[in-house]
């Protein structure tokens, strides 16, 4: 009797605010923390009716930097991830060439649902807010040879994570050759955002603005803000492999596809990325 | 459960394509195609129907009935270059590996310059070269004389403030900018600003932002502040005709507003709209303008901005340059 009015204080005890507070501080704090980095190529492509009807493609390098603090209850990170190189379209006689930059940010928190996870499976849930920009030179365009536009979305997410560790050493035996495989932490997820809201800012109806010739020269001007146009997808896969050294490697396959709404000359663009991360443990 | 949303989840990642997102493929080389979307994107955008009196729907009549998907893309190049000719407007050109279509306006009126003859009879053997600029003394050294042949982006303080510094003493200048295709939109800004001696408006300007015939922007006024450098007071004569184009026309423009110029010659080419830039379903590129530029009263000079004294040169008489002539004797009587 008195051993159950003890479990009872105590749970009584943990319940009031500032326990949950202090216990919530704790978990975050326990949470390992990585800084990773990596690079890969992407093989995108583009379209922009403002100046033609063609599909732009070609592959880019990419560089990204990545801060994440994750365990099996929650996940937050950010990612600053640059494109850069050259699409083309070659049709009939006519090859015409356009050098891109493209620009991604995101944010996002992702929250565990206890129903669907378990040992092998975690599956998580919650938002991402992405923003970027492209830049883009096509010189056969004449005075619209350059063009910008950005874009914000706030996604829904969802995460599915398989774990595919090696608990145990396992004895193998390939050909004649025997040899034992050690333990191993991995894991396989795949993430899948929709866009909510999609928003861009973009050049106006005749693209170009008219700050040359009356002698104010800006580089948006004439640029029209436009919320909740269009949609955009994105998934990604990461196959993820532990180092001793608590250290990750990471090979993952990025999509990430968009185009704008109801505007009267749409925007279209996709992006394949392959890239190879390192991620480092900081604490 | 959850093999079954991993299964999902993998499926659509395996189908993630930008299929999803992009809409169908319009890259073609279809004679129709081609036509009708450039005869559609004029029709959308184009900003001067209404000043030219053009009517673009019996333009689509007349030339739509020349198209058939059997013909050469020399002979489709033909038919939409010359329906873009229609537009009578030398920043309205298509653009392929073969050819460039044009209108050629300068061919409009009469031949009136011949850098030769100034050469010969005006200016000294070693005359000066300052950027963009060919000048020296002519008339005793009563005037100076520069020569202004394209906007080539080069017009800078420091050439300007040397040039005009040289003829500070003279009793006016000549600004020849007859057959200057223009340029560098900036040039005339850096080349006026040394020609005023306080904030003054200049133009104003309106740019499509609809597919309708009216559908423009507000107008935006464009300003000149004086340069830094010498800034010129004496009386300044602009030559200028007929392949006085594009920022040419803007600067002829621009001296309506400013009481120290006198423009000179013939009426210039125009090109008071400032071109875009786009691409065919074939791969063609094309451009055509999309702004209007009006003066201080509201007047489109798109046809032409008309000169404040008519001088035309005598092709007969290949020791004299009239306008020279003429610009010296409106200097010398004031």
């Amino acid at each position: 009797m008195s051993l159950a009015t003890g479990v009872l204080a105590q749970q009584a005890e943990s319940d009031t605010p500032s326990t949950k507070k202090e216990s919530k501080k704790q978990a975050r704090k326990s949470r390992p923390y990585y800084i990773g980095i990596g690079a890969g190529f992407n093989q995108s492509a583009h379209r922009d009716f403002a100046t033609s009807p063609l599909i732009y493609e070609g592959t880019m390098v990419t560089f990204h930097v990545n801060a994440t603090r994750f365990d099996e209850v929650k996940e937050t990170s950010a990612e600053f991830r640059i494109s850069t190189g050259g699409q083309s379209i070659e049709i009939a006689e006519s090859f015409t060439s356009t050098s891109v930059i493209s620009l991604f940010n995101s944010y996002q928190q992702l929250f565990r649902l206890n129903k669907y996870s378990n040992d092998k499976w975690n599956v998580k849930v919650g938002g991402n807010v992405a923003w970027g920009l492209n830049s883009r030179s096509n010189p056969s365009l004449g005075n619209n040879s350059f063009g910008i536009e950005w874009f914000g979305t706030l996604f829904g997410s969802v995460k599915v994570t398989r774990d595919l560790s090696r608990k145990k050493e396992k004895d193998v035996k390939f050909l004649f050759i025997k040899y034992k495989l050690k333990p191993l932490k991995r894991n396989l997820s795949w993430q899948f955002n929709t866009g909510l809201m999609n928003n861009n800012v973009r050049n106006g109806f005749a693209f170009i603005d008219q700050d040359a010739v009356i002698n104010e020269p800006s580089t948006f001007s004439g640029y029209q803000l436009n919320l909740f146009s269009g949609f955009r997808l994105s998934s990604q896969i990461d196959y993820t492999l532990y180092l001793n050294t608590g250290n990750m490697i990471r090979f993952s396959y990025v999509w990430d596809a968009y185009r704008t709404g109801n505007e009267f000359d749409k925007f279209e663009m996709g992006h394949h990325m392959f890239t190879t991360s390192l991620w480092f443990k900081t604490k | 459960m959850k093999k079954t949303l991993f299964a999902i989840g993998s499926l659509f990642l395996v189908l993630a394509c930008n299929d999803v997102i992009f809409e169908e493929e319009l890259a073609s080389s279809s004679p129709t195609a081609n036509f009708e979307y450039l005869w559609r994107e004029c029709d959308e955008k184009y900003s001067f129907f209404e000043v030219k009196n053009i009517d673009w729907d019996e333009v689509y009549s007349r030339y739509r009935p020349r198209i058939n998907e059997g013909m050469s893309r020399l002979e489709l190049f033909d038919v939409l270059g010359e329906m873009l000719t229609e537009l009578r407007d030398d920043h309205t050109n298509l653009i392929s590996r073969f050819n460039i279509s044009f209108f050629g306006v300068q061919n409009e009126g009469p031949d009136n310059f011949d850098f030769r003859i100034i050469t010969d009879h005006y200016l000294p053997r070693d005359y000066f070269i300052s950027g963009p600029f060919i000048h020296d003394f002519i008339e005793n050294g009563e005037i100076g004389y520069i020569r202004f042949g394209s906007f080539t982006g080069g017009v800078s303080n420091f050439n300007m403030s040397f040039i005009l510094s040289r003829y500070r003493d003279t009793q006016g200048i000549i600004l020849d900018m007859r057959e200057n295709g223009g340029g560098s939109v900036s040039d005339i800004f850096d080349l006026l600003s040394h020609f005023v001696t306080e904030r003054t408006e200049l133009y104003r300007s309106r740019i499509k932002n609809g597919p309708g015939r009216d559908d423009f922007s507000e107008l935006e006024s464009a300003f000149v502040a004086p340069s830094t450098g010498f800034n010129y007071t004496g009386k300044v004569m602009v030559l200028v005709d007929r392949g006085t184009f594009s920022a040419g026309s803007f600067t002829a423009l621009a001296t309506k507003a400013l009481p120290n110029m006198v423009l000179m010659g013939d009426t210039t080419g125009g090109g008071l709209g400032l071109p875009n830039g786009g691409q065919l379903p074939n791969g063609w590129t094309y451009r055509f303008s999309v702004t209007q530029t009006l003066d201080l009263n509201g007047n489109n000079f798109e046809n032409g901005v008309p000169p404040d004294i008519i001088a035309l040169l005598n092709r007969e008489d290949t020791s004299r340059d009239e306008v020279i002539d003429r610009a010296v004797l409106e200097i010398m009587n004031n």
